[in-house]
């Protein structure tokens, strides 16, 4: 697409690889491996797990949310940084303090049982794939926009999807999770910094923001969407319009001439981008402006939305596992503070960039400038191609360059964090615990890597797989809808076993055991309900039309597996023997003691004055 | 305070871990009326949050900006208050149960290889 674009993605990616290489000489014991021997300071750490957290979906999605649908594409920022409110509440520090290593040790020492850590593994992957799909997808459709050509014989798609994988396989298996911590950090500082230019430029361009959103709310959201010529001619069952008609009542008759010599020209394969009328879902009567709720949600919607992003941050595995690297119970509660003054400032830019989008690309069409990005009626028709767009409109190549780079930032941290969580699921809770407990160090860590190449593959069969089976065109907003999942089955697997778990003494290991299966696989099935019915397998009548029209199961599939838990355990009333002992260590002060004597707990502190 | 309790006592242990709770499930709340408040207002005043607010909707204005510094400030809060009770926690035990320096390398039950 643009050379200076492409040179500073290679910069990044070049910098990445050399800081793996770099931390690699650090890297000797499993500790090392899976969490960067413990050392990470509650700074150093935030950032971490804020790299971690942003990934396309948020560096690219939220934007673009805010972009297409106005208000409620803003629900997205807020509902990602609630999230940590569960995790620092409830979570972290109990966490951290009964830990090992990964939340199957937690499952496993707080309940007792070999199965339980087992289905957590089964758990682990599952979501950690739900998640890795998406970023694959977004890997291959950067890579669509910024290069535009396919390298060794492959399509450009398939060539991002497989640079990724392997750029990603390479540095997460050699530089574990130092390399990956390290890069983390330096990858969230640049995507930030790459949002925050954005905003800065549009400042700097004469953006206001209030007026600007005054603006764009003068008139209803225009739609874009591009639709072959039988879709746009095929009249709706209910009212005998088509899709043409609405087009018609919105486009100016110059770009609507342009459509209907495209729909004469009757190419099957032809996707015609158009402008359509926006319906409100939360107030029928009221007209959808941009600064109002109701392009996407409904009241219901709303809740779902809300809370599958609330509670699925604290069922992300690959987040889970970065408290772990706290020194302390106490540092991953500061961790966590931190954690929200950096995504919460995120999540203010991000949605300002998305409305900075609305007021600058239309303008710049208007005055004949011309942009790479697929647009129509002043708009472009994937609104996730907002934040390049913006950027090369704002700041030429070079910003546009930043901001290609902090996608692939976004991406890299994300997909780090993943690998590294399925590693350990894989090596350190399966192969060192059943398969071979007395192997050396050396070994440990070479499984580690090994599981590191196995399950990169895994992922980038499904990333390639999602064009094959034609889930690019069912869902209109992809990248979001897929994160939505992940943070559903992560919320209806893990979340009800950590609450309960960590808070209620009654908790039975069956009972435990038995809600992760039922809020894993109840999530599980009914998104690919959904997946089943967009793609028309399944109809939308009788109950499992009912549950495959659910976007976000988990309203469902929570209390689902909380109820899970508390119905068996209180039929099953068979604690643990040593269950004392464990609630000492969960919620006890004898390590939290031991922590302040040596210091251990102010590593890297940087909230506060502490008494020692 | 003259009364002092056992480390590893069950009374020290609930004491310590109603007061997190607590804690914790009062912040929560907090936090549950803000997020269920402004799903509940768009249905119901629908003319109150998008009523012009310094040039925002004020759905807009809390969703887009207003909410991150609260959510800060809770967890400032949270953070504050939980370090507080640790310190407080110490001062309530009875010098005679803490451990030695030795036998408090590896609190009860804990993993081998704690690492550090």
């Amino acid at each position: 697409m643009n050379a200076i674009a492409i040179t500073l993605v290679v910069v990044l990616i070049t910098f990445t690889i050399a800081l793996s290489i770099f931390s690699r000489r650090f890297t000797r014991t499993t500790a090392d491996f899976y969490l960067a021997g413990r050392k990470v300071g509650s700074f150093s750490n935030a950032s971490a797990i804020s790299g971690d957290y942003l990934s396309a979906a948020s560096f690219l999605g939220v934007a673009g949310a805010v972009y297409a649908s106005g208000l409620d594409g803003v629900w997205y920022a807020a509902g990602f940084a609630g999230g940590f409110m569960v995790v620092v509440l409830f979570i972290a520090s109990a966490l951290r303090r009964f830990g090992e290593y990964t939340v199957a040790d937690f499952a496993f020492g707080r309940f007792g049982s070999h199965r339980i850590r087992l289905i957590t593994v089964v758990a682990v992957l599952l979501t950690s794939l739900f998640y890795m799909a998406p970023q694959m997808f977004g890997a291959g459709s950067t890579w669509q926009v910024l290069v535009g050509t396919g390298i060794l014989g492959m399509d450009p798609y398939t060539s991002g999807v497989v640079v990724v994988t392997a750029i990603m396989a390479f540095y997460v298996g050699v530089g574990g999770m130092k390399g990956t911590t390290l890069n983390q950090i330096f990858q969230f500082w640049w995507l930030w910094f790459a949002m925050f230019l954005v905003v800065v430029f549009a400042f700097g361009n004469g953006f206001n923001y209030p007026e600007a959103l005054a603006k764009a709310s003068t008139g209803a959201i225009v739609n874009t969407k591009a639709l072959t010529a039988k879709e746009l001619t095929t009249p709706d069952a209910k009212t005998g319009k088509t899709q043409l008609d609405a087009a018609k009542s919105i486009m100016t008759p110059e770009e609507f001439t342009k459509v209907e010599a495209a729909v004469a020209a009757n190419d099957p394969k032809a996707k015609i981008p158009v402008a359509l009328p926006s319906k409100n879902k939360l107030h029928e009567l009221r007209t959808m402006l941009f600064a109002e709720p109701g392009h996407r949600y409904n009241s219901f919607d709303q809740f779902s939305m809300v809370l599958a992003l609330v509670l699925g941050t604290a069922g992300l595995p690959h987040i889970l596992n970065r408290y772990y690297t706290n020194p302390s119970g106490a540092a991953a509660r500061r961790s966590t503070f931190w954690v929200l003054i950096f995504i919460g400032t995120f999540y203010i830019l991000a949605p300002i960039a998305g409305l900075a989008g609305v007021s600058f690309i239309k303008d710049y069409l208007a005055n004949g400038g011309t942009i790479a990005a697929a647009n129509v009626h002043g708009l472009l028709v994937k609104p996730d191609q907002i934040m390049p767009t913006l950027g090369s409109i704002l700041g030429g190549q070079w910003l546009m360059g930043v901001v290609a780079a902090g996608a692939f930032a976004a991406m890299f941290s994300t997909i780090g964090g993943l690998l590294i969580a399925a590693a350990s699921a894989i090596g350190h809770d399966v192969y060192e615990k059943y398969v071979d407990p007395n192997a050396s160090e050396k070994k440990r860590v070479m499984v580690g890597k090994l599981s590191v190449l196995a399950f990169a593959l895994i992922a980038m069969g499904i990333g390639l797989g999602i064009p094959y089976f034609g889930l690019d065109q069912a869902y209109p907003a992809l990248i979001a809808m897929m994160v939505t999942w992940a943070f559903s089955v992560g919320a209806s697997a893990f979340v009800p076993m950590l609450l309960t778990g960590i808070w209620w003494k009654g908790t039975t290991e069956r009972g435990a055991t038995a809600g992760i299966a039922v809020g894993l696989f109840s999530a599980i099935a009914i998104i690919f309900l959904n997946i089943f019915q967009q793609l028309g397998m399944v109809g939308k009548e009788g109950i499992l039309g009912f549950f495959g029209a659910l976007t976000f199961p988990v309203l469902f599939t929570f209390p689902l597996g909380l109820l899970t838990i508390i119905i068996v355990s209180k039929l099953d009333k068979k604690l643990p023997d040593n269950v004392d002992q464990i609630w000492m260590r969960i919620h006890g002060t004898a390590s939290e003691r031991h922590e302040k004597q040596h210091g251990l707990d102010k590593v890297g502190s940087l909230l506060g004055t502490k008494k020692a | 305070m003259s009364y002092k309790m056992d480390l590893h006592s069950d009374e020290f242990l609930r004491m310590l871990m109603r007061r997190q709770f607590s804690l914790s499930a009062s912040i929560a709340s907090v936090f549950i009326v803000i997020i269920a408040a402004v799903p509940l207002m768009n249905r119901f005043l629908p003319d109150v949050m998008n009523a012009e607010f310094m040039g925002f909707t004020f759905t807009w204005l809390f969703l887009g900006f207003l909410i991150f510094p609260i959510l800060i400030g809770l967890a400032f809060l949270f953070v504050r208050r939980s370090n507080e009770f640790e310190d407080e926690a110490i001062g309530m035990v009875d010098p005679a149960t803490m451990p030695k320096h030795d036998d408090a390398d590896t609190p009860a039950g804990a993993p081998a290889g704690l690492g550090h």
